[in-house]
């Protein structure tokens, strides 16, 4: 069976990417697995597994592309703009500034006399590379840019045509913090999603948000509690939330030093520390069961 | 003809601001034959902008039929909208009044280029 499984959380730092790489890895022992790493903007999972990334393309985005010779100076294109990138002055013909542009192409649309043409700028690259068995594919905005969820839906769509080649049985998708545009993008079309959270009040805040959103998709969902001993009590209101809204916790996995010493050393936790292990293979056990 | 300056007060007496997207006042002078013929001062409004600020700023004025901006700065973004619509704009300091005397005494050398923040290198 061939599956996605979303890694996310809402809050930044409670462990989503470290816990990605070390389920990625625990999988390739007995699968073939492809990690996306959907952190468009400020990838990391090549860092956390040893990757040197080569590039293997780069994304373009719409923008206008104006023929003067057309144009007849109606105004109608910069009406239409909402993101305030054409500017219209009458008698003129209409200035365009290109960073501020999301590739909406209402402009293209409302023109009456075809003045304006597809143009494209860059706005990311895509690459791609492997280590410790697991495959990668990265996204990587380009600085200043906005279309952060077309940025994923590019590496995505980029990820699916290398799952077919190299017949990937499950696919990581390691999504951005937060629960905007890049973390709705990264969950759509997922089969099940790993909500990863710590024991802290802005990470429940921020978990139940994600939760929602998760909800609004209709997928499957479960809870791991990273460095759950940290505050016991506060696991406590996080499991008692679980329990009261019927979601799974998958796993909790304790606070320890060793973690931050394999990232140094760019490499999940579970491949040197082998004790580790058991902590994703109940995740993965436990998303299994959650399926059937 | 008709120009614009970036100004931090409401006289022609104030001293021209640094910035022009963020500027608190714009002084519009109607000029002929090297005179102020009459002038006109308006808040700024996009100054209070999150963002865009700039660009906003200079579809302003644009609209306001300037044919030429004097400011201190001018980022990218304004920097754009004045170029494509070919209307130029020259770096000036000081009073508001010497800044247009320099103007009409032609002792002012046009800029090519974005002369604002977003114009420089990062530290890395």
């Amino acid at each position: 069976m061939k599956m996605k499984i979303v890694v996310t959380g809402g809050k930044g730092g409670t462990g989503k990417s470290t816990i990605a790489a070390a389920l990625a890895y625990e999988l390739s022992q007995r699968k073939k697995v492809l990690l996306v790493d959907a952190d468009v903007d400020c990838p990391n999972d090549h860092l956390i597994l040893s990757v040197k990334r080569r590039k293997i393309k780069d994304v373009f985005q719409f923008i206008p592309k104006f023929n003067h010779d057309k144009c007849t100076k109606c105004g109608k294109c910069a009406e239409v703009c909402k993101q305030h990138s054409i500017i219209f002055v009458k008698d003129k013909y209409p200035a365009f500034i290109p960073d501020t542009c999301t590739g909406c192409k209402a402009c293209l649309v409302v023109c009456p006399s075809g003045a304006i043409k597809e143009g494209k700028k860059k706005i990311g690259s895509i690459y791609r590379g492997n280590n410790f068995g697991v495959e990668l594919i990265s996204g990587e905005l380009k600085i200043g840019e906005l279309a952060s969820g077309e940025m994923v839906s590019e590496t995505r769509r980029t990820a699916e045509q290398l799952e077919s080649k190299i017949k990937a049985d499950v696919t990581i998708i390691d999504s951005a913090a937060g629960i905007g545009c890049p973390v709705i993008a990264s969950i759509t079309g997922s089969d099940y999603a790993v909500a990863v959270t710590e024991p802290s009040p802005s990470a429940l805040n921020d978990l139940k948000r994600v939760l929602l959103v998760i909800e609004h998709f209709r997928i499957p969902r479960g809870i791991v509690i990273n460095k759950h001993d940290l505050s016991k009590a506060f696991c406590k209101k996080i499991e008692i939330f679980a329990k009261k809204n019927k979601i799974p916790i998958l796993e909790k996995i304790p606070y320890s030093k060793k973690v931050i010493e394999s990232t140094i050393k760019m490499s999940p936790i579970n491949v040197h520390n082998k004790e580790y292990g058991r902590y994703f293979s109940k995740i993965l056990k436990n998303i299994e069961n959650n399926l059937i | 003809m008709r120009v614009v300056i970036s100004s931090t007060g409401n006289s022609l007496e104030s001293e021209v601001d640094v910035r022009f997207g963020r500027c608190p006042y714009f002084v519009f002078v109607e000029l002929e034959d090297k005179e102020i013929k009459n002038h006109e001062i308006v808040e700024n409004t996009s100054s209070k902008q999150a963002g865009g600020a700039g660009i906003t700023a200079a579809e302003f004025v644009a609209k306001k039929g300037v044919q030429a901006v004097l400011t201190g700065n001018i980022g990218p973004r304004a920097f754009s909208v004045f170029s494509q619509f070919k209307i130029d704009v020259y770096p000036v300091t000081g009073k508001i009044s010497d800044a247009i005397k320099a103007f009409v005494n032609s002792e002012l050398k046009k800029v090519d280029a974005p002369t604002g923040p977003m114009r420089h290198k990062g530290p890395f």
